[in-house]
């Protein structure tokens, strides 16, 4: 295993990425709700 | 196009295809031929991972997607920041650990030959169909500027990149990637802000937003979960077959086809592959996003300055020379008074909106003008269909093109066009490299020479280049049948890569699984694919996760039948 950068684990990475994916969803449903 | 307009193409087009072949001249043996010695950082990596996805369709379909069916393609990449994921815990360890050409050679290591025989030939024939239609891209924007045939500008297109990818094209790729990215955001950040910038000074971003989404063009999300519905299987594009189906399809583009695994295979070490993909992750859905909104932008701009009744001129102008003439300019004058009104609407819904007044009538009668459109556009697709049997009677690809050229400054347009156009290059030499190597690497190295010297093997590779890219020159010839390009590459992707993925996912989880198991799971998985898609049983997202399943599922089966057998 090589170590990641900022973070000590590479599951915190993983976590990071879905967690943006799930942000992104929620901001795309509220700009689909606010304009429709 | 004004003269400034070809000066800066031209130019643009010489710099950098020069630069980069100036940078990258040296000779090599077959493993820097195709893995260009890993060397790489994770920000070239991420680079030319997203260089290598976003061809020319990308820039030029994406917007006329969400210009006639809206913002909800977005969905589709919402599987892919889980799919990097998946990657970055089973695919890179295990192809890095092996030290492999291609991805397929890991297969023949896990399984046996006629397994890795059968995956190659799969993935030769999806990317290969793909990269026909990627060439079809580049050669629209030319046609249209030049009046040329398109048959021919397909030749001539697949001839130049031919030549290009023969002499190292794919790796000079790499040196300019960086720069042609940088132009090219540069360039679509600039057409979104003169799309706002002439929408009329009384209409705001925000105005132009609301007007795009009355008539349902931002819908990027839908949420749906009447699963028992058959409705639900057949929509194309929700969150659910969004994420899942989404998913099975990025992870067998990135983690199987080899035009992608041979990007970050050549990455310094396993932590920078990763860093690469994980950013790719992050990256992908706003950029994807950021494409549609400009569609969906170039829709509202088209509520206020009159659009052509169809967007392709050269159709358009054929029209006015066929026997059905008359139809056609009476459907063109209909579609002229219609956005008189529809224009008058759309402003006075823009007026009470200002005045901080709702106006439900006002927004019904202009959803109700725009159904009236979309009915004489959708009446006279089916006039050039009569009158011009052979024409691309759909004109999603040039919407944004229309655009580009009718009303950006003198100047941008060249620079627009000739990164668009460097997209193009870049993705179709890659692939045109993959498809070689796997040939050379999985085919010919294995079954037909085995012991050469690597200039052989580096000469031959050469051949197969030329060889792909005939390939590919024929099946663009068919590509104007397709509708819309992002979504034909996609469908056709999905017809192979839920088999692909299936065959990987065995290789990596199921170790009791031999290579007779999955070979057969395999086919029969292909043609339970195929069947489906021929009676339209699912949309095309949902193939992926069949095929994969059905190939997982059925060689566990097989191996459990055989091995009680025996």
């Amino acid at each position: 295993e090589e170590k990641p950068p900022l973070f000590p684990a590479w599951w915190m990475w993983y976590a990071l990425v879905i967690l943006w994916l799930l942000a992104l969803i929620f901001l795309f449903q509220w700009f689909t709700v606010s304009f429709s | 196009m004004h003269i400034l307009d070809w000066i800066v193409l031209v130019t643009t087009l010489i710099l950098i295809i020069g630069y980069g072949v100036w940078k990258s001249r040296r000779r090599d043996n077959l493993r820097g031929y195709f893995l260009d010695h890993q060397s790489m950082p994770w920000y070239l990596i991420l680079l030319s991972v997203m260089g290598t996805q976003a061809s020319a369709i990308t820039f030029l379909s994406a917007p006329g997607q969400a210009y006639t069916d809206g913002m909800r393609f977005v969905q589709y990449y919402f599987g892919l920041p889980l799919a990097m994921v998946v990657l970055c815990i089973s695919f890179i360890p295990a192809f890095r650990h092996l030290q492999v050409f291609t991805a397929y050679e890991f297969l023949e290591k896990r399984f046996d030959l006629k397994t890795r025989a059968l995956t190659a030939f799969l993935f030769l024939l999806q990317r290969a169909l793909s990269t026909g239609i990627s060439i079809y891209a580049p050669a629209i924007i030319l046609s249209s500027l030049l009046g040329w045939n398109i048959y021919w500008t397909n030749i001539f297109i697949g001839g130049l990149l031919i030549i290009y990818t023969v002499s190292g094209g794919a790796r000079s790729v790499a040196h300019t990637q960086k720069l042609q990215l940088v132009i090219i955001f540069a360039g679509m950040l600039l057409a979104a802000y003169l799309l706002v910038h002439k929408l009329p000074p009384t209409v705001s971003f925000h105005d132009a937003l609301h007007l795009a989404g009355k008539l349902g063009k931002l819908n990027a999300v839908v949420m749906r979960t009447d699963l028992q519905d058959r409705d639900f299987w057949q929509d194309k594009y929700n969150v659910l077959s969004g994420i899942i189906g989404g998913f099975f399809l990025a992870l067998s583009y990135f983690g199987t086809d080899q035009s992608q695994v041979g990007r970050y295979l050549t990455a310094r070490s396993i932590r920078e592959s990763r860093l690469g993909l994980l950013m790719n992750g992050i990256v992908k859905v706003p950029m994807q996003f950021g494409i549609l909104l400009i569609g969906a932008l170039v829709f509202a701009f088209y509520q206020f300055y009159p659009p052509p009744l169809f967007f392709n001129p050269a159709v358009a102008q054929q029209m006015y020379d066929s026997p059905y003439r008359v139809h056609y300019v009476q459907l063109q004058h209909q579609y002229d008074s219609l956005f008189v009104y529809k224009k008058e609407a759309a402003q006075q819904l823009v007026t009470h909106w200002h005045q901080y007044r709702g106006d439900e009538a006002g927004a019904k009668y202009f959803v109700q003008l725009q159904q009236k459109a979309d009915t004489l556009r959708q009446e006279a697709m089916e006039v050039i269909q009569q009158a011009l049997p052979a024409a691309d009677h759909n004109d999603t690809n040039y919407i944004f093109l229309y655009f580009i050229l009718r009303e950006l400054p003198q100047g941008v347009v060249g620079l627009l066009i000739a990164v668009i156009f460097l997209a193009a290059w870049g993705s179709i030499a890659a692939a045109l490299n993959a498809l070689s190597s796997a040939t050379v690497v999985d085919v010919y190295k294995r079954a037909i020479r085995k012991t050469a010297t690597d200039d052989h093997y580096v000469m031959m590779s050469k051949w197969f280049t030329l060889f792909w890219g005939v390939f590919c020159i024929l099946v663009a010839q068919f590509a104007n049948r397709l509708g819309s390009l992002i979504e034909a590459v996609n469908v056709l992707g999905s017809l192979f890569y839920g088999t692909i993925l299936g065959i990987f996912l065995c290789a990596f989880y199921v170790k009791k699984v031999k290579g007779t198991d999955v070979f057969w799971s395999a086919i029969g998985a292909e043609m339970v694919v195929l069947v489906f898609y021929h009676f339209q049983t699912v949309s095309f997202l949902w193939l992926n996760v069949i095929g994969c399943l059905l190939v997982m599922g059925g060689a566990f089966m097989w191996n459990a039948v055989s091995s009680r057998v025996s």
